[in-house]
């Protein structure tokens, strides 16, 4: 038998078929969430989170719970209790730790006037769960019952945090200027550099805030925070190599800071350095936050990991927005612009997300995702962000080059 | 002091807008409902995070921070009781009963951890369109936790600490899955069960050959092909029959997991024996051998078509016979085209060989994901 045309022909249309049924069965062989049944009783299936496991610190919170349980309205107690899971949701960026945080409040939490401390957790919690305009109801209700007490600093820099995120700047810096006397001049500078560092005032506020940190005496913590909002306003500025060298000296002094290792991360990426990126937010990393950083430092830096995180990114987006979770719109916006490519997509979700918050990455996301559209409605839909900029006078240069395509000449 | 500590956390919330992980959810899925003489019954597929179960319950009694399947396994009849206790239905005015199922907890992962998967029925004496679901887990020690309920119409329902009671269209109720709508579901199993497929491919594909001088050579009548594809698809479809009733019925059980893989790699060994073989006159003892495994991998599948005692010989049976007369159709295509080609070069070259290889190397490929829980193929 020679060979010929035919059975050449008809051997690749089998081999081409057997591939055929093999890609299928590849899509298929992958449900998602596939129950399986472990092998071995020693097989770990989850780790418990740090403050919830092993540690010593797990047992007390732990003791004080079972106490609380006993006498649930021991305010006292269960501020307590709120504290240990705040502190442990600040590390380690676990959602459900604000539950049980919500949970040892149970007594107050929907008390129209509850007291001073559970009105201030509750506020803290709100604002953690970017339930800003709740936040900052409770907060406004807070300042009425904490003048001339000790909770009066936190009630000012809470609520001029979250002024900030609303786009409130002038607001922002007013409150941190009730802090005088009542915190440090290194807090209360912070604060304000914090509150218009979004504004054409980051310049100047830098220049007030570089001399006092790292000033002989200064509380550790402070000079930390202080460090690294000087990081955030030099990457305002455009200043590369200063926000860099302030964001790793943050670092340095505590490796959990999640806000400024994001920061660094991106600082890194518009300065077309993915590869160092890598370094900084591993692959496993279990904050979405921070993962997002690094799929996308993965895609520039064409690592082989892109594609999965992007994926697995996905999936936790989409189970958030499942539960009807709508608090992750800029990290959504910014996975659906930068990993999957899809403007058309992003930018209503840009719009939706800065009705809730209006900081310089949800202003730049927005312009960004209506520069890539170029229709007429994506401009339209990009107007308030246009509006923002204009009026704050915002000089981040990527938020520049946005704004520069978007805006109607 | 005490003001130095309270700046500090207001200065260190106001910064942090990042939140790892999703809050808490837990997702129940409805099957269909199905009527017969003693009211409606409809299954639900509940899968609860371990670390909640952990909140609830202590799970992890060891408290090394590490939740391990054995403990898993201790835990699981309180865990049940726990569960069916936060859970109430009512059908067309009248309560349900919400009881586990008999069959093993199971586990999986969502995008937040390792979760049990627990399968559950709800038996209804009355009939009715809407279910009236109460959902009251875990509330008191997480306030934001949420029921994610879907039915088989994708219909969604969402269970809070304030929305506690919902009302969740049935659909169409059907009776139970009866003789023909199990075979049919068989036969759509053995069409769209690639490995098993592939696994059938891999034997058959050398059948209208013979080995001689180290040579594949066509054989020379169509009964001798068929004689050799019918004892290798005979002892293949009494061994998985045998295994898929053991299993159906209770009396044996393998962890999926192993026996995913194992299928994986009965498929690598089928297809590399066409390529170098070892095992040349008793093919089909090698068919019966890795047909006892096929059949534990056909049984999870029926077991995800709800399966319940009523109903179990008559499903077992057709689903039995759907999967033989899948087989047969595809022996049937396959045989005519493979003997009508046998003679040429192409066949052994093209069909044998490189699909023989091609086989091996997807096959390797899902055993690597099965075992080592790696992912190759995109989603």
């Amino acid at each position: 038998m020679s060979f010929t045309a035919r059975p050449r022909g008809l051997g690749v249309v089998l081999a081409l078929a057997i591939v055929a049924v093999v890609f299928i069965a590849a899509r298929r062989h992958q449900g998602a969430d596939a129950p399986f049944s472990p092998h071995d009783d020693a097989e770990v299936l989850e780790r418990l989170p740090a403050g919830l496991g092993a540690d010593p610190a797990a047992d007390e919170t732990r003791a004080l719970e079972a106490l609380l349980a006993r006498q649930p309205n021991d305010l006292d107690l269960a501020t307590r209790v709120v504290r240990r899971h705040l502190d442990a949701a600040r590390r380690t960026g676990d959602a459900r730790l604000l539950s049980y945080a919500e949970a040892a409040l149970a007594p107050w939490w929907s008390d129209e006037r509850p007291p001073l401390p559970a009105l201030l957790l509750r506020a803290t919690i709100e604002q953690a769960r970017h339930d800003f305009e709740l936040a900052l109801k409770d907060l406004r209700a807070a300042s009425e019952l904490s003048r001339g007490t000790l909770l009066d600093a936190q009630v000012r820099l809470s609520t001029s945090a979250v002024l900030r995120v609303l786009g409130q700047h002038e607001q922002a810096s007013a409150e941190c200027d009730h802090l005088r006397g009542i915190a440090s001049e290194l807090v209360q500078r912070t604060c304000t550099a914090v509150a218009l560092a979004p504004t054409a005032m980051a310049r100047a506020q830098r220049t007030r805030l570089s001399p006092l940190v790292g000033a002989p005496g200064a509380d550790k913590l402070e000079s930390t925070w202080a460090e690294s909002v000087l990081g955030e306003l030099s990457y305002y500025l455009g200043d590369t190599a200063d926000a860099e060298r302030a964001l790793r000296a943050v670092l340095a002094a505590d490796s959990t800071d999640t806000y400024a290792r994001a920061l660094l991360c991106d600082v890194l990426l518009d300065a077309g350095r993915p590869g160092e990126v890598l370094a900084l937010v591993l692959a496993d990393e279990p904050n979405d936050v921070l993962l997002l950083r690094r799929a996308i430092a993965s895609k520039r830096a064409h690592a082989p990991d892109a594609a999965p995180l992007a994926r697995e990114l996905r999936t936790r987006a989409d189970e958030l927005r499942l539960r009807g979770d709508r608090t992750h719109q800029r990290e959504e916006a910014r996975l659906v612009l930068e990993l999957e490519d899809d403007a058309a997509r992003a930018l209503p979700i840009a719009v939706e997300n800065f009705t809730r918050q209006k900081e310089p990455w949800d202003a730049r996301l927005l312009l960004e995702a209506a520069a890539r559209r170029v229709d007429p409605a994506a401009l339209a839909a990009a107007a308030p962000a246009v509006r923002w900029a204009e009026e704050t006078h915002n000089a981040w240069p990527p938020l520049a080059r946005a704004l520069a395509l978007v805006k109607p000449r | 002091m005490i003001a130095r500590a309270a700046i500090a956390l207001g200065i260190l919330l106001g910064c942090t807008s990042a939140f790892a992980h999703k809050s808490s959810d837990s997702y129940l899925r409805l099957g269909e409902p199905i009527i017969d003489g003693a009211g409606v019954r409809v299954a639900l597929r509940w899968d609860v995070a371990l670390r909640d179960l952990d909140r609830a319950l202590g799970i992890d009694a060891d408290r090394d921070g590490l939740v391990t399947w054995g403990e898993v396994r201790r835990a699981d009849p309180s865990v049940r009781t726990f569960l069916v206790a936060h859970l109430a239905t009512t059908l067309g005015g009248a309560p349900c009963l919400v009881r586990p199922d008999d069959v093993p907890t199971q586990i999986t992962r969502h995008s937040d951890g390792a979760y049990v998967v627990l399968r559950v029925t709800i038996t209804c004496a009355q009939a009715g369109r809407t279910l009236g679901v109460d959902y009251s887990l875990l509330f008191d020690v997480d306030p934001q936790h949420r029921g994610v309920l879907k039915t088989q119409a994708d219909d969604r329902t969402i269970f809070g600490k304030a929305a506690r009671h919902g009302d969740v269209p049935l659909g169409a109720v059907r009776p139970p899955l009866h003789l023909g709508a199990a075979i049919l579901e068989g036969v759509h199993h053995i069409w769209t069960g690639y490995d098993h497929l592939l696994f059938l491919l891999a034997l058959l594909l050398p059948a209208v050959l013979r080995r001689q001088d180290r040579h594949w050579v066509p054989v020379d009548r169509v009964r001798t092909a068929l004689v050799e594809i019918l004892k290798v698809v005979t002892a293949f479809t009494i061994a998985h029959s045998v295994t898929l009733s053991l299993a159906a019925l209770g009396v044996l059980s393998l962890p999926s997991a192993l026996v995913e893989s194992a299928i994986a790699l009965s498929v690598v060994l089928a297809a590399l024996n066409n390529l170098w073989p070892l095992v040349r006159s008793d093919r089909w003892l090698a068919a019966f051998a890795l047909g006892l495994l096929h059949g534990f991998g056909f049984s999870s599948t029926l077991a995800d078509l709800g399966l319940d005692r009523a109903t179990l010989l008559h499903t077992l049976v057709g689903f039995n016979l759907g999967v033989e007369l899948g087989q047969a159709a595809v022996v049937a295509c396959f045989i005519p085209l493979a003997f009508l080609m046998r003679q040429r070069t192409a066949y052994r070259v093209l069909a044998l060989q490189l699909g023989s290889a091609v086989i091996a190397v997807i096959a390797a490929l899902w055993f690597c994901e099965r075992a080592f829980g790696l992912v190759i193929f995109p989603r």
